[in-house]
């Protein structure tokens, strides 16, 4: 079962044309990769029904994404929670909860307490990180199926994105849930993607498992050459030439320059 | 959810820089446990969502490890149950055991000639067991 189905979905405006196709399977987490202006919010917030496609067809958890049921299975985050700038925790569980059937308040204090955030703090003093945390608590306390996340550990310190990490690990234990995160952070990538889809100028360039991607490829340098080559092309090269295995970083730099032999 | 489910703790480290996919390190370590006895037949092996929690790396990467095992016949996978030890193939058994007598025999023969046995005497002894044992 895929969580996220897309079809040839299409979607221009000022000279850029989004036309992707991807799946994501249930119960895995899906990095979403690319530079700036690539399409990668522009995919996610068709996802959501906050841009309107030109074309295509999209299905998140099996329904239409336009079914508003949808709306309690999905835990989504762009950049930062938008809450009322003097809200404290206890206001914004008071304003979650009734929108939710499936509230659990006592997961709700757990992951409060995990995350050490303040019960009298007001929104607009937290930190940027404690903000990613208290949306991401929200997300786990209506227990959504699918987390939707727009770069989630963008701009944060190593050991706040640990601890986010870690909290994604815990969600995906369960099987039937899943994670569609975008990013720039490759060592994220690293720590826990299971398959890794990358968009340069709206089209999809690569969609595979992260440990297949790391083996497809050879960096191939010296003798004139500087290029990823595809593990079976690179027997009988001159000595002088090194073969080696490259970091995601380095696919995702050769591929956007071009350079795959 | 911090859902520790009934996860087997099995003594598996991963290094991030030893060059090895982290699968085929997990794979290794698995069978290194397996051969030695460190894991029986009929053991279970974690789950393989806890154990990548734990260890820190993705799920699939548990799930190749675990799917390269069952290729091998070390381990089988019962849906909704888990991943079990297999007991081990005769040819692996009976090739441990062969290791086994040649180290033992190394020592009889060491020890039998500081007690000054000759090698008639030996073979007689090892004949009196051998009939022993049936």
């Amino acid at each position: 079962m895929n969580a996220i189905e897309v079809r040839n979905l299409r979607k221009s405006y000022h000279g850029f044309t989004l036309d992707v196709s991807f799946s994501v399977p249930t119960g895995f987490a899906c990095g979403f990769v690319g530079r700036n202006g690539a399409g990668k919010t522009t995919t996610l917030k068709c996802l959501l029904g906050m841009a309107i496609p030109d074309g295509g067809e999209i299905s998140i958890l099996g329904k239409p994404f336009s079914d508003v049921s949808l709306k309690a299975d999905l835990g989504v985050m762009f950049e930062q929670p938008y809450y009322q700038e003097d809200w404290t925790v206890k206001d914004v569980e008071k304003v979650l909860r009734p929108y939710y059937e499936h509230w659990d308040g006592e997961v709700w204090r757990k992951y409060l307490d995990t995350f050490s955030l303040p019960e009298r703090k007001k929104f607009k003093d937290f930190s940027r990180g404690m903000k990613m945390k208290l949306g991401i608590s929200a997300a786990l306390a209506h227990d959504a199926k699918l987390l939707l996340l727009d770069e989630p550990t963008g701009g944060l310190d190593p050991v706040v994105r640990e601890e986010i990490i870690d909290t994604m690990r815990d969600y995906l234990l369960d099987e039937t849930k899943t994670i569609f995160f975008s990013t720039h952070i490759t060592s994220d990538l690293e720590k826990f993607a299971d398959r890794i889809i990358f968009i340069s100028d709206g089209k999809i360039v690569f969609d595979d498992e992260k440990d297949v991607l790391l083996e497809k490829y050879a960096l191939v340098r010296g003798n004139g050459l500087d290029e990823l080559r595809l593990m079976d092309r690179i027997g009988g090269l001159p000595q002088t030439v090194v073969a080696e295995a490259p970091t995601l970083d380095d696919i995702v730099v050769y591929f956007e320059r071009g350079k795959v032999g | 959810m911090t859902n520790t489910d009934a996860t087997t703790t099995i003594a598996v480290t991963i290094s991030l820089h030893s060059g090895l996919p982290a699968y085929e390190q997990i794979k290794e370590q698995i069978k290194a446990l397996i051969m030695s006895g460190g894991l029986n037949a009929g053991e279970m092996l974690p789950s393989v969502r806890g154990f990548a929690r734990d260890l820190k790396v993705s799920n699939i990467t548990t799930i190749r490890a675990y799917s390269d095992l069952e290729n091998e016949g070390l381990v089988t996978t019962v849906q909704g149950r888990g991943c079990f030890v297999n007991a081990l193939p005769g040819e692996i058994v009976r090739k441990q055991y062969l290791d086994e007598i040649a180290a033992n025999l190394t020592n009889v023969a060491v020890k039998g000639k500081a007690a000054g046995l000759t090698l008639k005497e030996l073979k007689q002894k090892l004949e009196e067991k051998f009939n022993e044992c049936d």
